[in-house]
């Protein structure tokens, strides 16, 4: 199963999204900041065969869901104003999966304090979702705002992330009284010129300040231990460049497009 | 104890096409023709009548996520548990009480072309 998340920056890029999401095979495609009206993506989207569905909103404005399935199927589980959680039957695991896409608060309204202060709310948002289903078969993705090495994305009472595989596959650890789940962060392998991918991060903000990385890999995909077995790391991609549209401009993202970069990963359930 | 089967041979042979799969093919038909835009539903429910005899109930809602999850109930079938013949759909001030499938369908025909129907969709439509 293809997943591909974007924050398309209010931006009416139906045309792009649609070409988007044909070339990579797309069966759940989030959009943050959508600035197009669902009704005409899904239009657009189903011009050829009537293979997608827009998945109705309980509350969380933020996010708009365009999947193969209808909403009987990916059930919504819980939804906040920025978070959104929906469940999916996978008849090849003979379990259910929770998908968790979110659209965290940005650094232009919160500081990495509040972001980081703020992250235990999204730790229990994601705890409410897993005592309600009863499983931990749970993927959380969107754009974090955050950066994979930040507190909020690190820290136990927040996402508790980790770069690790085999970390995050040793399930908890205790921290004087408490337990907490890891989830593990593949997003840390494109971090750097020789890592994987073309590009750094998924959003290139260069201002002349002193503390400055330029790339901000801000969208990010997190597995719990469970799914990672499932998840498919060649096809985990920040996309730069399909059909015959390039996103990026003389190597940084082209705003033109989104200040974003799309991110697309797979499940083999 | 006899080998003989008292069972009439074509006891198998007389399938009856039911109401609900009738209405799922053309709740499917509507999302086709509108490329998911609508999406056709249709809502079962058990329910008892005044002489205490299970009925199953089946609403047929045309409903619209992408825009503002719009959702609106076309008509309510209603027919015996064990018998799904005759159907009952009161429609537009009319009560149809329908003996067999290719009556159904008819009806349903004549539900979706009225002007009732065609307002209910034009308003939907309209909101795009």
């Amino acid at each position: 199963m293809n997943i591909l998340f974007w924050n398309t920056n209010k931006k009416d890029l139906s045309d792009i999204v649609v070409a988007l999401a044909n070339e990579n095979n797309i069966d759940m495609l989030f959009l943050a900041e959508s600035g197009i009206k669902p009704h005409l993506l899904l239009t657009k989207l189903n011009n050829v065969s009537n293979r997608y569905y827009f998945n109705r909103i309980r509350g969380c404005e933020k996010i708009h869901i365009y999947t193969r399935y209808n909403d009987r199927a990916l059930k919504i589980i819980s939804e906040t104003s920025r978070i959104t959680a929906r469940e999916l039957y996978s008849y090849k695991l003979k379990e259910s999966i929770s998908f968790i896409c979110l659209h965290y608060q940005s650094k232009v309204n919160w500081d990495e304090g509040d972001q980081n202060a703020y992250s235990s709310e999204i730790q229990n948002f994601i705890k409410r979702v897993e005592a309600k289903t009863r499983h931990k078969n749970t993927i959380v993705f969107g754009d974090f705002n955050m950066h994979p090495f930040q507190n909020g994305m690190i820290q136990s009472t927040g996402l508790h992330s980790t770069m690790d595989a085999n970390v995050a596959l040793k399930r908890s650890r205790r921290i004087e009284d408490n337990i907490y789940d890891y989830l593990y962060n593949p997003m840390w392998s494109f971090l750097g010129d020789n890592s994987k991918g073309k590009v750094s991060g998924t959003l290139y903000y260069s201002p002349s300040k002193p503390l400055n990385y330029h790339w901000n890999l801000f969208d990010q995909v997190l597995i719990r231990p469970s799914l990672i077995a499932s998840f498919d790391n060649s096809y985990l991609d920040i996309i730069t460049k399909f059909s015959n549209i390039d996103l990026l401009k003389n190597g940084i993202i082209d705003n033109a497009y989104s200040d974003h970069l799309p991110i697309k990963f797979s499940l083999k359930i | 104890m006899s080998d003989e089967n008292l069972w009439p041979e074509d006891i198998f042979k007389n399938k009856v096409e039911m109401p609900k799969a009738i209405f799922i093919e053309q709740a499917n038909n509507l999302a086709i023709m509108s490329n998911n835009v609508i999406l056709g539903e249709v809502h079962t429910r058990m329910e008892e009548d005044i002489f205490g005899e299970k009925i199953l109930v089946h609403d047929f809602v045309m409903r619209a996520p992408s825009i503002d999850n719009y959702e609106y109930t076309l008509f309510t079938a209603r027919h015996e548990l064990i018998h799904p013949y005759p159907v009952s759909i009161p429609f537009s001030g009319i009560h149809h009480n329908i003996t067999d499938a290719d009556r159904l369908k008819k009806l349903l025909s004549e539900i979706f072309k009225h002007e009732k129907t065609r307002q209910i969709v034009t308003s939907i439509i309209s909101q795009i």
